[in-house]
Order: structure tokens, then sequence, then C-alpha cells
């Protein structure tokens, strides 16, 4: 059980939860959450714990619920979201697919309720590469869709997505392949590009590896060749050329490969805290200006920080889940 | 992956009977629930539906060691615990927290009532003027100012017994913290 350090008192929480704490008071607590991963866990365990017991307590004033009003509700919400689920197939494919959610795979649920049919290929935690009728491959990133039909019918070939996703579409010169995607749309004739739309930053980009992409939001049209970047802006209803990644980070979870060519540690920090997910934080002003040039390929975060070490001349030290890093800095380059 | 030798009760939640069945009955007394974490109705209400439509999409067949009610009482907490989590971390871990708020993966309920049943045990184990301003604040809403005034104490003392009862609370229910544990650790800042 994590020990609260001797500054924060139980009696200090309590008037933090209640809401009877001063300003400055408030601060020493903040400041303390803030400080590590560990102190915030501690932190939410006293929160949990106090918001728990106050389920024992008279509610503030019941809330007035009109329950078939809601219900009417919950089914425009189901009917907006992933399309219905029918399956033609036994009560075993059900039971497949169920399992298949549970463990985390991929699962494929067959809809018939179109003209077409659609499958909906949904990932969960892991990624997952899907053939289309047409020999087009999608790589589909963790916690994303991809609608699709069975075959492609019509004049061109029209998919669904969302989350992200890395698409090695066949050439077709007469059946243009489209691919919605929150409101935008990419329309291209035969390529291999990276899609990504994340609603937290209310943002849809899309990077080109070869051939020529078109994308397309509202009246807005931008024209993306091999190694351009284009980025929507939903809310701000921008759509814009970007500088893509140097290191290749934006590629990274289908590649596992960052390459660095002489840039400056921040940078190499930054890329490597996105590319793995854990803090790493710079402890000396000195290694900022030191540089480096590598490739790394399915590499461990600690390999690639041990490589740091050796040639950079620095201490790496893990602590709870981050790590830091110090040193003299690089006097030889 | 082990399986608790629990009998399961497999319920076929898209039914659509059952689905709305379901919702129905438990509709206004988990919004009641989920408000007491959120104190926002129209928030709670939104939380509820989108533990239901959770629910939906994710399983076909709903396998639930214990009754139907516990868990989706255990399901709204979490979802409350973790919009609550979420709201705070956002500004500064955005980037971090991404793969968790999209699609957080179905965690271990919480047995409601034994939860109740601790903290009930938990509770006469406080002295009981002590318990007795604990339960001003937190059940009954009333300020420090008032209690002190109630009582005819200072309010340094309220504070102080308000941290006495909290950590004798946390003593007491030191075994049910692992639960918790796990909800952050699997909705945490890891990605």
């Amino acid at each position: 059980m994590n020990k609260l350090p001797e500054h924060i008192t139980e009696a200090l929480l309590a008037k933090y939860f209640a809401g009877e704490i001063s300003e400055e008071e408030k601060l020493i607590v903040d400041q303390w959450k803030a400080h590590s991963e560990e102190a915030q866990i501690t932190y939410y365990q006293w929160e949990a714990l106090w918001l728990d017991l106050g389920n024992f307590g008279e509610s503030p004033k019941p809330v007035e619920v009109n329950v078939e009003k809601s219900w009417e509700e919950l089914l425009t919400k189901r009917e907006n979201q992933i399309p219905q689920i029918s399956s033609p197939f036994g009560s075993w494919m059900k039971i497949a697919a169920s399992i298949a959610v549970v463990f985390g795979l991929f699962a494929i649920i067959y809809q018939l309720n179109k003209p077409a049919d659609l499958i909906l290929a949904q990932t969960e935690s892991s990624i997952s590469k899907i053939v289309l009728a047409d020999g087009s491959t999608v790589t589909l990133n963790k916690y994303s869709t991809l609608e699709y039909p069975e075959e492609f019918l019509s004049e061109n070939r029209p998919v669904n997505m969302s989350g992200e996703a890395f698409f090695d579409i066949t050439p077709d010169l007469k059946k243009p392949f489209e691919i919605k995607v929150g409101e935008g749309l990419i329309t291209v004739l035969g390529t291999s590009f990276n899609i990504k739309s994340s609603r937290n930053t209310d943002t849809i980009s899309v990077y080109v590896q070869t051939g020529k992409v078109r994308f397309d939001f509202a009246n807005q049209e931008l024209v993306l060749t091999a190694g351009e970047k284009g980025v929507l802006i939903t809310k701000a209803e921008l759509l814009q050329k970007e500088q893509p990644e140097p290191s290749g980070l934006d590629q990274f979870w289908r590649t596992r490969s960052l390459t660095f060519s002489g840039q400056k540690i921040p940078y190499i920090i930054k890329s490597l805290q996105s590319a793995y997910g854990n803090p790493i934080i710079l402890d000396s002003d000195a290694i900022k200006a030191c540089s480096l040039t590598a490739k790394f390929e399915n590499e461990e975060l600690e390999e690639i920080l041990e490589v740091l070490s050796i040639t950079l001349n620095l201490v790496v030290e893990k602590k709870s889940g981050s790590y830091i890093l110090t040193g003299e800095g690089c006097t030889d380059q | 992956m082990e399986e608790p030798e629990h009998t399961h009760q497999i319920i076929n939640i898209r039914e659509e009977a059952v689905f709305e069945a379901l919702f129905k009955k438990h509709y206004a007394e988990l919004v009641n629930f989920g408000n007491k974490y959120l104190n926002d109705p129209e928030q709670s209400k939104e939380l509820v539906q989108e533990v239901f439509l959770n629910i939906w999409q994710k399983s076909e067949i709903l396998k639930i060691q214990t009754s139907v009610k516990s868990y989706l009482f255990g399901a709204v907490r979490n979802a409350a615990l973790n919009q609550i989590k979420h709201q705070k971390v956002q500004q500064k871990y955005q980037d971090r927290v991404r793969f968790n708020t999209e699609e957080p993966e179905t965690v271990d309920f919480l047995e409601l009532d034994e939860l109740k049943t601790s903290i009930e045990n938990a509770l006469n184990k406080i002295p009981e003027k002590c318990r007795e301003i604990f339960e001003l604040n937190r059940f009954e809403g009333k300020r420090y100012k008032d209690i002190a005034e109630q009582l005819n104490l200072s309010l340094k003392t309220v504070e102080n017994q308000m941290g006495k009862a909290l950590k004798i609370l946390r003593n007491e229910l030191g075994d049910y913290l692992p639960i918790v544990l796990l909800l952050i650790s699997l909705h945490g800042g890891k990605i």
C-alpha cells in the first residue's frame, strides 16, 4: 500500500475532497500528486475511497429521470454508432465473436442490413491486417475500425474508418478508392499511405508513403504526394500540409522503427516518449546540445536508452516508470 | 485466462427484449448512483447510457458472475471514477492517455454489496464523536464551519477528526484497495 508523505496528512486530503481547503494548501496537494506517477496512483486511491464513501449518504437531490425518453435517446445513439450487428451464422459464430472480443483479438462482425454486404472489422488491443476484395491491404492499429464491402460492386471502392490504419491500395484507374474518415474524404487510385483520426485532438492526418492522394473536407481539397503529410483540424475547418516527423514516428506503430539523422536530444526524447509512452525526463541542460544519428528497429526502449547512454555519455536512471537522463554534455560534437 | 469457479449466469444482452428490460429496470437507480460520484445529473444520465451502449457493443453474450445488478453498478462506478480521473488528467497527459480514452477494456467489476458491508464495518470502527463529524460532512453535506458550530467545537478539531476518520476507514478497507488499484492500473498512465 502506498504511504502518504509526511506533509500530506489525511486531514489535508479530507479538506481537499470536501472542498474546505485553502488556496495555499490546495497547491501543496496538487504539487504532490503531480510529482510522480506513484503519487498520482496513491491520490486516486484516496479519491476513490472518498467517492465510494459518498454512496452511503443521501444523494443531494434525487435525479429526475424519464426512463422512456432516455431509452429513446439510447436507441438513437446506438443507431448512430458502429452499425448494427446481425449475424447470418448460427450462435457458434456469436460465441466465437464474443470470445474474440473478450480476448482482445480481432473480431469481424458480418452485417447484412445493407444492399452491399458490409463487413465491420474492429480491433481491440492488437494490430490486424485485412485483405480487401481487390487485393488492397489495410493494417489496422489498436482500437480502430474499418467498414468495407465484401465485394466492390459500385463505380468506386468506398470504405469507412476510425482510429488509425495504413493502406496499401491495389491500382485500379477506373475505380477510385474512397475512405471516409470523420468529416474527411480521402480519394486515391493506387498508392500507400497512413490515416490517423484522433478524437482527443480532433484531427485527421494522412501521411503518404507512395503515389498520390486527394484529401477532401467540405469544399477544401489537398493533394498529397509521396513523403507529404496533410492534417485536418475538424473544429477549425482547417485542412493543411504539415512537416512529417523526420524520425518516422508517424509510422512507428506499424514499423516499430525510428531513424535519427543528427537531431538534437530534445527531439529524440520527444519521439521516444510518444513512440513508447514512457515519460523521459531530461535532467541536465548541458546534454540538450547533443545529437544522434542512428536507426532503431524493433528495439525495446531500454535498449535504445542504453545506446544513447553509451554514445552520448549519459546516465540513465529509472524511477517509477519514468527515465531520467543526466550527463556532462557533448564537447566533441 | 483463468476463470474462477463461479456459476455463470448467461444473458443474451443482444436480445432486444432483454436489453430493454435491463435498461428500464435499472436506469433510474443507476443514474442516481452515478450522480453520487459525478454530482451532475446530465452527465450521470449520459454516463449510464454510455455504459449500456458499451455493453451492447462489446459482447453478445454477457457472462456474469454475480447478479446483473451488481455488474451494472460496478460498471457505472468504474466509468464514473474513470471520467473523474480523465477530466483531471486530460490537460496534462493528453497524448499519453490517448489510447485509454478511446476504448477502455472491460474491467473487473466490484462486488458492490461486499463493498457496502465492508464500509459499514469500517464505519463502526470509528469512535462515536469522530464518526458523527464525518457523517455530518460526507453523508449530510454539512460544511466544516456548520459542524463546528453545531457540536460546539473548534474548526481545527473538525479538520483533525475528519482526517482521523478517513485514516481509520482507509486502514480498515485495505482489502478493497487492490480492486481500486487494478482499476487504476488498467486505465492508468501506461499505453
